[in-house]
């Protein structure tokens, strides 16, 4: 399994380890309701160095960008971020990423130079920045390398030589403003700063999330990781943060509405189908397009719905999803929501019975069903 | 918690106390603990027979359901309420008291004998650790 820099802070602090995509990752550290209920209530301190960080530069890294990816790439404002998704010529989707835009001029890339000194420069001279899932993370390597022919893009991979911390809540701002010198307020939600942060600069701060809190994803060199870490957990010491380990990060991203490649999204869904067709830009040419584009015309034959089950048993990936009795889809992911204290789930099921049915049901084991209500997504926002 | 050195345990963490022809099962501190958020358990009803290795239920937290496993042969006499109504605070804090699931009128009270006894049970916990 491969570790993370913060492995050891994570066993001191009673972490319970799990192989989460070759990863050894904390999967609770007291327990999954409690540390969700604490992301809710107070904030949130996540390890996601498992996920892939890429850095692309060169003379076409937008271009290039634009040709993986179905959102556009072209246009970003400086330093914003977006959701997206690098799909297959089929249309179907291979990863679902944040891609981030430099503070730079669209048209400018850091040089070689630059980025040998100090990989960063992507985001601060010209380059695209690509965050991708730890479980993908060899695909999307290996897609990103064989696409890039005929490109010239330079690829760097920084996930190894840069880990990645998420602080989630409310008080998210407070715990963190006393620790760099950038303005917090000055970064917009989905927008980036690179700054110092713990005396150590071109830190990468970006304020995007997966848990529909407000928060910060930081991303610096792994030599500095026990300091910044410790030094979160002390500013957050009056401000309610908690340690919070991956069994709180699904169900708080369930919750919000956000997909987990491997459950709602995979590479036998397209983007449309799965409710995504804000992050498909159908104005420009990329991997997939041309199929995006029919079905768009035609409208996807299947919907991903929420479902609220009346149950007390938790509805599990791949239980049947039943109408009148006939099988008609599968259930991605379910859980006992802790801030809704309901079992909800979400389902691919076809786009007819998602327009003209309040409801379904769930075989939760052979021979026992349960009715379960569609509401629309996301089961949880914050409040503004 | 301190484990009880006159109850007998099952390799899946079941724990059984007998009384007489009574025998009352519930599951280890340990199982509790691996669970942890605990969310469901289903538990059979009062006059319901269970059977020796046969599961008599399911409990449930939000990562996975398991199956609880009898130890005996016997008829249910009694079924904790509290466990029945998804509370699960004694369970918690009194795993082996009045955290118990299920009480069972047995026959032979020597299905018992082929259960681990405790220092038998925390050799496999260290084991398994």
């Amino acid at each position: 399994m491969q570790e993370t820099p913060f492995k050891t802070l994570h066993e001191e602090h009673g972490a319970r380890m799990v192989d989460f995509a070759g990863w050894y990752m904390p999967v609770q550290y007291t327990s999954i309701v409690e540390e969700h209920l604490n992301v809710r209530a107070h904030c949130g301190l996540f390890d996601v160095s498992h996920m892939g960080r890429i850095m692309l530069t060169g003379p076409q890294h937008i271009a290039f960008t634009d040709h993986v990816a179905s959102n556009a790439r072209a246009g970003m404002r400086k330093k914003q971020v977006r959701y997206n998704l690098i799909c297959n010529k089929e249309g179907t989707i291979l990863d679902d990423v944040l891609i981030t835009a430099s503070a730079g001029d669209e048209a400018s890339s850091a040089t070689e130079n630059e980025m040998s000194a100090d990989p960063v420069n992507a985001l601060i001279k010209g380059g695209t920045m690509i965050v991708c899932n730890a479980g993908n993370h060899p695909k999307i390597s290996a897609w990103l390398k064989e696409q890039s022919a005929g490109f010239d893009v330079r690829i760097d991979d920084i996930t190894e030589s840069h880990p990645m911390l998420a602080l989630q809540g409310k008080t998210s701002v407070a715990i963190l403003q006393p620790l760099t010198d950038v303005d917090l307020s000055k970064i917009k939600y989905y927008r980036s700063q690179v700054g110092t942060v713990c005396g150590i600069n071109n830190v990468i701060i970006s304020r995007t999330g997966y848990t529909g809190e407000d928060g910060f994803e930081l991303i610096f060199p792994k030599a500095h990781a026990d300091k910044v870490f410790n030094a979160l957990l002390e500013s957050g010491k009056e401000h309610g943060l908690r340690l919070t380990g991956l069994g709180a990060r699904d169900t708080l991203r369930l919750e919000a509405g956000m997909p987990l490649y491997g459950h709602e999204i995979d590479d036998r869904v397209n983007p449309l189908e799965a409710g995504l067709n804000w992050a498909v830009n159908l104005d420009k040419d990329f991997n997939g397009k041309s199929v995006l584009a029919q079905v768009a015309a035609e409208g996807p034959s299947r919907t991903l719905v929420g479902l609220e089950v009346d149950s007390k048993r938790i509805a599990r990936q791949h239980m049947k999803v039943l109408h009148n009795g006939e099988a008609i889809g599968e259930i991605a992911s379910g859980t006992k929501s802790p801030t809704l204290d309901k079992v909800i789930a979400t389902a691919l099921i076809p786009a007819t019975i998602a327009r003209s049915s309040e409801s379904v049901e769930i075989e939760l084991k052979p021979g026992v069903t349960a009715a379960a209500k569609i509401v629309p997504l996301p089961f949880y926002k914050r409040k503004k | 918690m301190a484990r009880p050195s006159d109850y007998r345990y099952r390799e899946s963490h079941e724990w059984a106390k007998l009384e007489g022809d009574i025998v009352t099962i519930g599951i280890t501190d340990f199982a509790v603990e691996q669970l942890n958020d605990l969310t469901y358990c289903e538990l059979p009803e009062v006059g319901d027979s269970v059977t020796k290795d046969e599961s008599f239920g399911e409990i449930e937290s939000v990562k996975a359901v398991s199956d609880l496993y009898s130890p005996v042969n016997g008829e249910i006499v009694e079924v904790n309420s509290d466990v029945d109504a998804d509370d699960f605070a004694k369970m918690k804090t009194d795993a082996f008291g009045a955290g118990w699931l299920i009480k069972v009128k047995v026959s032979d009270a020597s299905d018992l004998d082929s259960l681990k006894d405790l220092a038998t049970y925390e050799a496999q916990l260290a084991d398994d650790a």
